[in-house]
């Protein structure tokens, strides 16, 4: 589903004299479908940098990061921008670490937008996104407000929600398990391990040791290949 | 249903677009494609021709050079600087529309609220008065005006109020592209936050296309796919929103995104 062949990031810091940051270097490797892949490396070895790369959220500096598409190899690293928005809407699904809230729009509406974005019917959008929700105990009552005054662990859930919302074939997923209780952590195992099977690639890092065990079945180890 | 709104062809292709003011720089060599459904921001500090160059993609103002070709309903993809002064006419009151930064520059302060939108109506050759009092009605809803007041001057309307219903006027005869110069400068936060939220909604709803200019690189975030950062009349640093602002190249754009709390 995902194929890397020698991806590249340094940041320059152009507001400190250029300052230059290596953080990853020939970076190659495969995921297929139905396996789970944990990024693992001390904090600051690119673990997230690497995830936003495979999202198009960062740039590559090199390298090909070619993505089943439809059928089709796109190679993400040089699409358009238009190409990127049509791979996020239909094949590549991101939670991120943290949900960034538009105020004003409403939980339910939040969670089914990936799917109205795709052309679902806003009835179906909405059953799904409740489904979501409900198993991921946001109690119904918050519902219809807006997810900005929530807890953490609550916008985190919500996230989750969106990012399952619709069947992506390709799933990454940073810390998705951060910020959670016992009970609610399992719940998001289970709905992983569910997307695995059902033959979603996916991508994950999981500082939660026993739930990177419950989830993946391959680690990918960025120490080891800290940049020079 | 997804193929219904990708077309093969953009709705503007602007190419080496370029206007000088004397010695003075407007905007220089500014090419992009804009396709249906896209909405592309274009940032900068204020002197950096951002709204010279809007102005010069809605054929407000003449370019030196360059062209921008628009893709008609039945003609496909014409440079609008070779259309005659009626072609042109004609497009800003049925495809285009454009929302001022000033409510003054978009609407008739002397004529009452309902007027203001059905005026656009009758420009495109609607003539019953009940349908089109009923559509400003619609209208004034869909923008959240109280229809109470539709015999009302905008001129005793609140600054969010006359913004609310300049976009009506302006959405009211189906445009498909829209230009608008810093829609939400000068209001409250509140009332911004409001009224983005309210761009937002109509331009999913309506699959609308967007040039959007602002210095707010927060609004920027909330609204557009694609955003171009200018600087000095040039652009440095195109691409998508969430790549520009979370990983900026060029030394310019991370002073921007850097200046900024959270955007
Ligand atoms: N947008 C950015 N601009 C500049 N430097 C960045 C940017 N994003 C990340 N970095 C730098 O890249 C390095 C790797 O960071 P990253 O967040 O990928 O680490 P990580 O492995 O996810 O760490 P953690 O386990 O703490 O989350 C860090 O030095 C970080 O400061
Ligand atoms: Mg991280």
């Amino acid at each position: 589903m995902l194929q890397a062949e020698g991806l590249a990031k340094t940041f320059t810091l152009h507001l400190k004299d250029g300052l230059r940051l290596p953080v990853l270097s020939d970076m190659s490797f495969t995921v297929t479908s139905d396996e789970a892949v944990a990024l693992t490396g001390p904090s600051g070895s690119g673990k997230s940098t690497l995830m936003r790369m495979l999202y198009a959220n960062y740039r590559c500096d090199a390298g090909v990061l070619n993505v089943r598409h439809q059928g089709d190899w796109v190679n993400l690293a040089d699409a358009s921008a238009r190409m990127v928005r049509t791979v996020r809407r239909e094949t590549i699904g991101y939670v991120s670490q943290f949900l960034r809230v538009i105020p004003r729009v409403p939980t339910l509406q939040v969670v089914a937008e990936p799917l109205i974005e795709r052309g679902a019917e806003e009835g179906h959008a909405s059953r799904r996104a409740s489904e979501l929700l409900e198993r991921l105990n946001i109690p119904a009552k918050l519902w219809d407000l807006s997810p900005v005054t929530f807890s953490g662990g609550e916008q985190q859930r919500v996230n989750i929600a969106r990012g399952f919302a619709a069947p992506y074939p390709i799933l990454l997923l940073d810390e998705p398990t951060a910020s959670l209780d016992a009970e609610n952590r399992q719940v998001v195992i289970n709905m992983i391990c569910e997307a695995r099977d059902a033959g979603t690639a996916i991508v994950g890092i999981f500082h939660d040791t026993p739930a990177r065990n419950a989830v993946c079945t391959r680690e990918i180890d960025l120490a080891e290949k800290a940049a020079a | 249903m997804n193929g219904s709104r990708e077309t093969d062809s953009p709705i503007l292709l602007a190419e080496a677009v370029s206007k000088a003011y004397g010695e003075q720089l407007g905007c220089v060599d500014i090419s992009f494609e804009l396709w249906p459904g896209e909405v592309l921001a274009i940032v900068g500090e204020s002197g950096s021709g951002k709204t010279t160059l809007l102005n010069c993609l809605s054929a407000q103002l003449m370019p030196d050079r360059g062209s921008a070709r628009y893709h008609r309903r039945n003609d496909g993809l014409r440079d609008i600087y070779a259309m005659s002064e009626a072609e042109r006419r004609f497009l800003m009151r049925t495809d285009w529309a454009f929302v001022h930064q000033n409510p003054r520059d978009g609407l008739r302060m002397n004529v009452s609220a309902g007027a203001n939108v059905g005026e656009r109506l009758m420009a495109v050759g609607a003539r019953h008065y009940g349908d089109i009092r009923a559509r400003a009605v619609d209208w004034m809803e869909k923008v959240e005006v109280d229809t109470s007041r539709i015999d009302h001057f905008p001129r005793t309307f609140s600054g969010g109020m006359q913004q609310r219903l300049q976009i009506a006027r302006n959405l009211v005869t189906g445009p498909r592209l829209v230009f608008m110069d810093e829609p939400t400068g000068g209001l409250d936060v509140s009332v911004q936050a409001r009224l983005l939220d309210l761009i937002r909604g109509l331009v999913t709803r309506l699959q609308l296309s967007v040039i959007i200019v602002t210095h707010d690189l927060a609004v920027a975030r909330l609204l557009a796919h694609r955003m171009m950062v200018m600087r000095d009349g040039r652009v440095v640093e195109q691409g998508l929103t969430d790549q520009v602002l979370d990983d900026p190249q060029h030394a310019y754009t991370q002073l921007l995104v850097s200046s900024v709390l959270q955007a």
